[in-house]
């Protein structure tokens, strides 16, 4: 998504997501589902990153706080591919309530002038947003669990491509993350895409140091160990990690 | 989970100037994204006219089990830097050519020969906003500085280079453009190391090394040179380390940059002047076979031997081996002298000789603009081609022992393990503006102009006046180099700027 398709996130135009949506209708399991829209918002310079949160932080939860009934988070990359970086979380009971709640973002004035003032200047803030939707069950999604100190805990977005998965991981996966002290406040398919089958977690850590040991206990856990050699046997593969990054909450963030 | 950090970009150019202030404003970061330009918003030197140094900058980036994850900055890792830099050119071997390596040493009759090194040692900082000089080096004893690190407020690192100030302690005259006994002058070169700790982890992981080049300023930003370093260095790793190019060019990414720099060179030697005007009709394409081949067989093939004159043929620019062809076979024809010219790599003329059969990828939808992210490769891509890949006669950034001779560990990585700072600089000309100021065009052929422009235009005058203008003798040089002008883009054409000669 370049950056006429960061206006179309905020809902000058729905078409790109039409496509998504049929996909996600065809992958809902089951009426209790979350839609997940994940936004990142890439910034060329780290000096206009306040500009960003000001505006996320402001105008943008101000209103979206009305109008939307979900979990949302807002982080801050501090590795990932592209920095500096901000991320959008955001979930709806329903695919039509997220249209709906874009295109009111889209029609109210507040955020068109504050975005007017995002865009203008010499440099846009802006530079690329990138989107994506994933479905998740109502009990894979507890942003509420995640941990209390703002300061030092770091979230992992990750995503594995596992064949060996199918349509959703096993529960000896999760139970060998828990093992690990991996304790995931999202899992969620991806409805549309590269690399499918494709499962994404939001997972909370104290600290980076925790983050490492808890990977590295995974590594070695018997049961993980065999679920990975199964999946070689049949699939050809391991489940693979596609892609990592690490944040920071945002200090505007919602707690829930 | 097993982290691996790398720095990037893998070989880094700083160059030198003679505004010796270390304060941000005073000095410009490199080119970071291939294909850009660095404009300074107030010229390429200070108010009083002192060159600004460019510094050149690293990032680490970590792969946790082979995934990248990007960036490493002080916020999430405790790193530290090491770097040395050394200048050791007075105790190398006099310059003679490649494959005239076995030459006397520099200063033969000098027994101390590390009194002829400049080598201040390694310097190390950790974290943000940190700071270090290589100010204790010594030529023959005297104190000859070689520029500074500092880190940023993300903990990266700047290399800052020296200050152009070349001398004699002795007095000894300057007599030949590569090999001045009793010199020295302030470039430099070495390998560029780090540590990295994530937070709250406790053993420090050592990332994959990188090196830093200091040399002369670049006076030509927007002239791109026709074989960049990293065309040459792109050569070594196909050659060497079996690295694969697509089997078939993209016209807008291997085909135009260099259909471009042959265009451009008319803004920096009147040898070309509107000569190439030809090559706009292959631009866009396909053009027609007749013209593409025009453009192809004016080629100089790579496989023919280095020493063997091919008339007018491109690029125009002298071979490695101008000391076979000129000084010892002599000055050759009245006319033109000889023509034995510097061959594109064998890289490039492939993509050429693709496209020229037609067996190209038409992906062109206007000339590219640069890509807007930072990535680890292209810092190293911006890096390398903002230098010259030929001649190496000896060269102005580095010598091709770098392309020919060094041991790498990857593509554009040198092993670090092998080599010694000082190394990459040491067979240049001593002090190099002897050698910058032989590197005039020098009939038939020029040298490597987007370096060191033959002839140029000003903001005043339609036609050429030779660049380095006034400047008359290798003291000149010495003296007066930073009062050379340098050219940038004014609307569709390149001009000279800031000359205060």
């Amino acid at each position: 998504m370049n950056r006429r398709s960061w206006l179309s996130w905020l809902g000058v135009s729905a078409a790109g997501s039409l496509a998504s949506r049929s996909a996600v209708s065809e992958s809902q399991p089951n009426s209790r589902t979350w839609v997940l829209s994940i936004e990142s918002f890439h910034v060329r310079q780290a000096d206009q990153m306040p500009r960003l949160h000001s505006y996320l932080g402001g105008d943008f939860l101000s209103f979206f706080g009305q109008i939307h009934r979900g979990p949302k988070m807002f982080l801050e990359a501090i590795v990932a591919p592209h920095t500096p970086q901000a991320l959008f979380l955001a979930a709806f009971p329903s695919f039509d309530e997220m249209i709906e709640t874009r295109r009111k973002l889209a029609a109210h004035h507040g955020i068109q002038r504050a975005r007017a003032d995002l865009e203008s200047g010499e440099v846009p803030v802006v530079e690329q947003a990138q989107s994506q939707i994933l479905i998740t069950t109502h009990d894979s999604l507890r942003f509420d669990m995640r941990p209390t100190s703002r300061e030092t805990s770091v979230f992992e977005l990750r995503s594995y491509h596992a064949p060996a998965w199918r349509d959703r991981p096993p529960a000896t996966v999760h139970a060998a993350f828990r093992r690990a002290g991996i304790h995931t406040i999202l899992n969620a398919s991806t409805a549309a895409g590269e690399h499918l089958p494709r499962f994404t977690y939001l997972i909370p850590f104290q600290s980076l140091a925790v983050r490492q040991e808890a990977w590295a206990r995974l590594d070695v856990d018997q049961e993980w160990i065999s679920l990975q050699r199964e999946s070689v046997g049949t699939y050809g593969s391991e489940a693979k990690v596609t892609s990592a990054s690490i944040y920071s909450l945002a200090p505007y963030s919602p707690l829930s | 989970m097993s982290w691996t950090f790398k720095i990037f970009p893998s070989i880094g150019v700083a160059r030198i100037g003679n505004n010796r202030s270390s304060s941000p404003q005073d000095f410009y970061v490199g080119p970071e994204i291939p294909g850009t330009v660095i404009v300074q918003p107030n010229g390429d030197k200070d108010s009083s006219g002192q060159v600004m140094r460019q510094a050149a900058r690293f990032r680490i980036y970590g792969w946790e089990n082979g995934v990248f994850m990007g960036e490493i900055t002080s916020s999430v890792a405790n790193i530290t830097w090491t770097v040395e830099l050394a200048n050791t050119k007075a105790a190398f071997n006099r310059f003679g050519g490649i494959g005239h390596t076995d030459r006397p040493l520099r200063n033969a009759s000098i027994t101390d020969r590390s009194s002829l090194m400049i080598t201040p040692g390694a310097r190390t900082i950790t974290g943000p906003n940190q700071a270090a000089a290589f100010d204790t080096g010594l030529f023959m004893g005297i104190p000859v500085p070689l520029g500074e690190i500092q880190t940023d407020a993300a903990g990266r690192l700047l290399v800052l280079g020296g200050f152009g100030a070349s001398s004699s302690p002795t007095n000894a005259p300057l007599t030949t453009f590569a090999n001045n006994d009793g010199w020295h002058d302030d470039v430099s070169d070495g390998p560029v190391t780090a540590t990295v700790s994530l937070k709250g982890t406790k053993k420090p992981i050592q990332a994959s090394g990188a090196w830093v080049i200091c040399p002369p300023p670049r006076f030509a930003p927007p002239i791109f040179h026709i074989i960049s370093l990293y065309d040459a260095l792109l050569q070594t790793a196909v050659d060497r380390l079996g690295y694969k190019v697509p089997a078939i060019p993209s016209f807008t990414n291997d085909v135009f940059p260099i259909l471009q720099r042959a265009l451009r060179y008319q803004w920096v030697t009147t040898k070309i002047g509107n000569k190439h005007a030809e090559i706009s009709a292959d631009i866009p394409p396909p053009a027609t076979a007749d013209q593409r081949n025009a453009v192809f067989e004016a080629l100089r093939d790579p496989a023919i031997t280095p020493t063997v004159d091919t008339p007018h043929l491109m690029p125009a620019i002298w071979t490695d081996f101008f000391a076979d062809v000129f000084l010892i076979r002599g000055h050759g024809s009245p006319n033109t002298g000889h023509w034995a010219n510097h061959a594109l790599t064998p890289t490039q003329y492939n993509v050429m000789k693709n496209w020229a059969a037609g067996n190209f990828i038409n992906d062109w939808v206007g000339p590219p603009s640069p890509d807007t992210n930072i990535t680890p490769d292209g810092l190293t891509r911006a890096a390398l081609e903002n230098c010259s890949g030929g001649p190496f006669f000896p060269g102005i950034e580095t010598s091709f022992f770098t392309r020919d001779v060094y041991p790498y560990v990857e593509p554009f990585r040198l092993d670090g393990t092998q080599l010694e700072a000082g190394d990459l600089s040491k067979e240049q000309a001593i002090p190099w503006q002897t050698d910058f100021f032989d590197c005039v065009f020098q009939s038939p052929l020029s040298w490597w102009p987007a370096s060191h422009p033959d002839d140029v235009f000003t903001a005043t005058s339609n036609n050429y006046v030779t660049w380095d203008r006034g400047l008359n003798s290798f003291s000149d040089m010495v003296n007066f180099w930073s009062g050379l002008g340098f050219l940038v883009q004014s609307g569709d054409s390149v001009i000279e700027t800031e000359r205060t000669l």
